[in-house]
């Protein structure tokens, strides 16, 4: 690898951590403000598409799918009435953020049984809210654009 | 026109490893007139400025949106033929309907490849019809 192709692996890693720190800070909010919970789950949903759109430029597939999973927790999340519900959410999302803070850390390591544990757990805490949205790819995108017109 | 050395493109894009990653792949396609911007204000702050042939724009970009920004751009006669691209890693099809509905000339995901880029401005460009 070249020392420039080097350095801009490090600016993105470096941006993804703050990312992940940004995060982390919402969650304390939502945690605190129950008032502004819904607003700042959907912020913190962006804020993992952000992740996810940074980690599939490196290439951390670890990153993106547990990202794709708190983004859709966090959506879910933001129209739970439930208290319980809630309180299972947001420490999901914990989880989430916890592990895409370790896994941007060591990304040149590979993915260990823990975290894949842990997504299978994340995916199933998902399942109970109702499970993902349905997402679609470029060809499907262009198939949407092609019948607006 | 299609898409030509000369035509104006603004990034938005809150990362700023991917904005100036956009930048690099825009300037080695040729384009000369590349200018970025990290939030909705700061676009704004630009298109104030002067106009631009095309918006490559991130949909998420801290508390603001790409979509608000879009929104603004089709209120306004002079600025209404500016092309606008959403370039994103949004995929939930609700949201990606919601884009469409919006006014996006094209829809474009993260990751990206330079001919992807390329084909999806000239088209954007295209469709808008800039002189």
């Amino acid at each position: 690898m070249s020392p420039r192709n080097e350095a801009r692996i490090r600016e993105f890693v470096g941006e993804l951590a703050t990312f992940a720190v940004g995060a982390e800070s919402m969650l304390s909010e939502a945690e605190q403000f129950p008032g502004g919970r819904k607003a700042l789950l959907e912020r913190f949903a962006g804020m993992m598409i952000t992740i996810r759109g940074t980690a599939v430029h490196l290439g951390f597939e670890n990153v993106s799918r547990i990202a794709t999973i708190g983004e859709e927790i966090a959506i879910k999340g933001a129209d739970l009435d439930s208290n319980s519900k809630l309180r299972k959410c947001i420490g999901s999302l914990w989880d989430v953020v916890t592990t895409v803070k370790y896994l941007i850390e060591h990304h040149d390591q590979e993915t260990g049984e823990e975290q894949e544990i842990l997504e299978h757990r994340l995916e199933s805490t998902l399942g109970s809210l109702g499970g993902a949205r349905t997402r679609v790819g470029q060809d499907e995108i262009e198939a949407l654009l092609r019948s607006r017109s | 026109m299609g898409l030509s050395p000369g035509t104006s493109v603004l990034i938005v894009e809150d990362v700023q490893a991917i904005r100036f990653h956009l930048r690099t792949m825009l300037q080695e396609m040729g384009f000369s007139r590349v200018q970025t911007a990290a939030s909705v204000e700061e676009a704004q702050l630009v298109l104030t400025v002067e106009a631009v042939d095309l918006i490559l724009c991130d949909w998420y970009l801290n508390a603001s949106s790409g979509l608000d920004l879009l929104r603004e751009l089709r209120k306004s006669r002079e600025r209404d033929s500016t092309a606008f691209v959403l370039l994103t890693a949004e995929n939930a099809k609700e949201k990606v309907v919601e884009a469409l509905k919006a006014g996006v000339d094209d829809y474009l995901l993260k990751p990206l490849s330079a001919a992807a880029l390329g084909n999806k401005l000239a088209g954007a460009i295209a469709k808008r019809k800039v002189p």
